[in-house]
């Protein structure tokens, strides 16, 4: 099974060098997902390639008009963040469920969009809020939306000598998250969604992102449901219209944590929960 | 390769090879087996020990990344024969059945309440929402870390040596109970 080599760097530069060389090269920072997929066999590595050490892939900062977040910056981390809680409380309670403590002392933001697993938690709220994430090789780097990002299970446009940097987005002042779980802590999310408001003077939404997590192979923006609430409130009628159009969204699967009957009527329950939330806050 | 620990303490170095897990560095090569081995997936928590300051599942920590860190197991907590005061706490409340989740359980303690010294009951059972027991049904557990608590911040009245004996025979008591 020890048939790779390890290399720890301790900048951008060095790991991009890594990347270059025409091997198997695995990134690894918190190790939740990745060892696991090591002793399970699903990842055969030749180099592992260690970030972890990598001080400018960590912390959270306000930068050009944006929240940037160090791709190895863990869950905890985000949690801890006021700058998060204020400007993106959608990930913030997000970081406060996710698996349980301990493991997010070690699980990173880079890791948990880059895994891209259908059920991640940390992602709906990194597509509703926008999130545009930097990939860096060897003499270029390229930004592109979170959406654009994960495109399936466990599935990525990264390429194998690509490395993501960070994660920005905008600030936003009314976000939520809800998460439907079988348990409180290490729970897979049965399904969750978080929502994204921009409202003018008068309290009217401006702009309105809603995604679902673990609904279908990813993580998904509810782009026809999301626009029926622009230039609205959440209320009852824009939740009967919002009813009318989500089918057009979301097409759950059947699963061992909920079904597709149970998770499509759920869904529109817990988004109107989580508008109402936003709204509010 | 070889690495380098702090191990409660301790200046170690072992040969290990780059697949390995903290968790089997801490049993094979240190043979070191307070520490439990359980789901070996990251989701039961009796592996748990305090690397760098934070508790963390150890069977999906890749060893050579601890590279000079220091990490602290459960045979780190005693003071030579005499326990830890969360550990006679666990013994005085019951919170311990079969005893294999209790190394985890003490780990994620330990490290919480260095964060966290005055948390509510809430807060505990958040903090240690990451450890499995299929015994005691973690109320135990949870008035063990209160109770810990209650007893660090008990005004000291006694003088010292009879502290110590009462303690002792608390011991006693409990092991032989």
């Amino acid at each position: 099974m020890s048939d790779f080599d390890f290399i720890s760097v301790n900048t951008i530069d060095e790991a991009l060098d890594v990347l270059a060389r025409p091997q198997k090269v695995t990134v690894l920072s918190g190790g939740t997902d990745v060892m696991l997929r090591i002793h399970d066999g699903r990842l055969e590595p030749s180099l592992l390639l260690d970030v972890s050490r990598i001080e400018e892939l960590k912390g959270i900062k306000e930068k050009d008009g944006f929240i940037e977040i160090g791709a190895a910056t863990t869950i905890n981390e985000i949690g801890a963040s006021e700058l998060i809680k204020d400007n993106a409380y959608a990930l913030y309670e997000a970081a406060d469920v996710f698996a349980d403590p301990n493991t997010r002392n070690r699980a990173t933001i880079g890791g948990n969009i880059t895994n891209a697993s259908p059920g991640a938690d940390g992602a709906p709220a990194l597509f509703a809020l926008d999130g545009e994430v930097l990939i860096k090789k060897k003499g270029g780097e390229r930004r592109i939306p979170v959406t654009d990002y994960i495109i399936g299970s466990y599935k990525t446009v990264l390429e194998p000598d690509e490395l993501v940097a960070s994660i920005r987005f905008k600030p936003c002042k009314n976000s939520a998250f809800i998460k439907i779980g079988l348990r409180k802590a290490m729970a897979i999310s049965v399904e969750t969604v978080a929502v994204a408001l921009f409202l003018d003077e008068n309290k009217i939404i401006t702009d309105c992102r809603v995604a679902f997590g673990a609904l279908g192979p990813s993580t998904l923006r509810a782009r026809n449901t999301e626009k029926v609430f622009v230039g609205y409130t959440p209320n009852e009628e824009t939740f009967a219209k919002a009813q009318e159009v989500i089918a057009m969204d979301i097409k759950p699967r059947d699963g061992l944590r909920g079904s597709r009957e149970y998770r499509f009527s759920t869904a529109h329950v817990i988004m109107e929960r989580a508008l109402i939330k936003a709204y509010e806050k | 390769m070889i690495l380098h620990l702090t191990v409660n303490g301790k200046n170690v170095e072992t040969q290990i090879s780059p697949e390995q897990t903290l968790l089997s560095v801490i049993r094979g090569n240190l043979k070191m087996t307070g520490t439990k081995i359980g789901c070996m997936v990251g989701e039961c928590g009796a592996c748990t020990v305090i690397l760098n300051g934070k508790a963390v599942k150890s069977c999906v920590v890749n060893a050579a990344q601890c590279e000079g860190m220091e990490v602290r197991t459960v045979e780190g907590l005693a003071n030579g024969e005499e326990l830890h005061p969360l550990q006679q706490a666990f013994i005085d409340h019951n919170a311990v059945q079969c005893g294999y989740c209790t190394s985890g359980f003490l780990m994620t303690a330990v490290a919480f309440l260095e964060q966290n010294p005055n948390p509510s009951r809430d807060e505990i059972k958040k903090a240690i929402s990451g450890n499995l027991c299929r015994c005691t049904g973690y109320i135990q557990i949870e008035e063990a870390i209160e109770g810990y608590i209650a007893e660090r911040d008990k005004p000291k009245e006694v003088p010292d040596n009879e502290t110590k004996e009462n303690a002792a025979e608390e011991t006693v008591e409990a092991a032989a109970s």
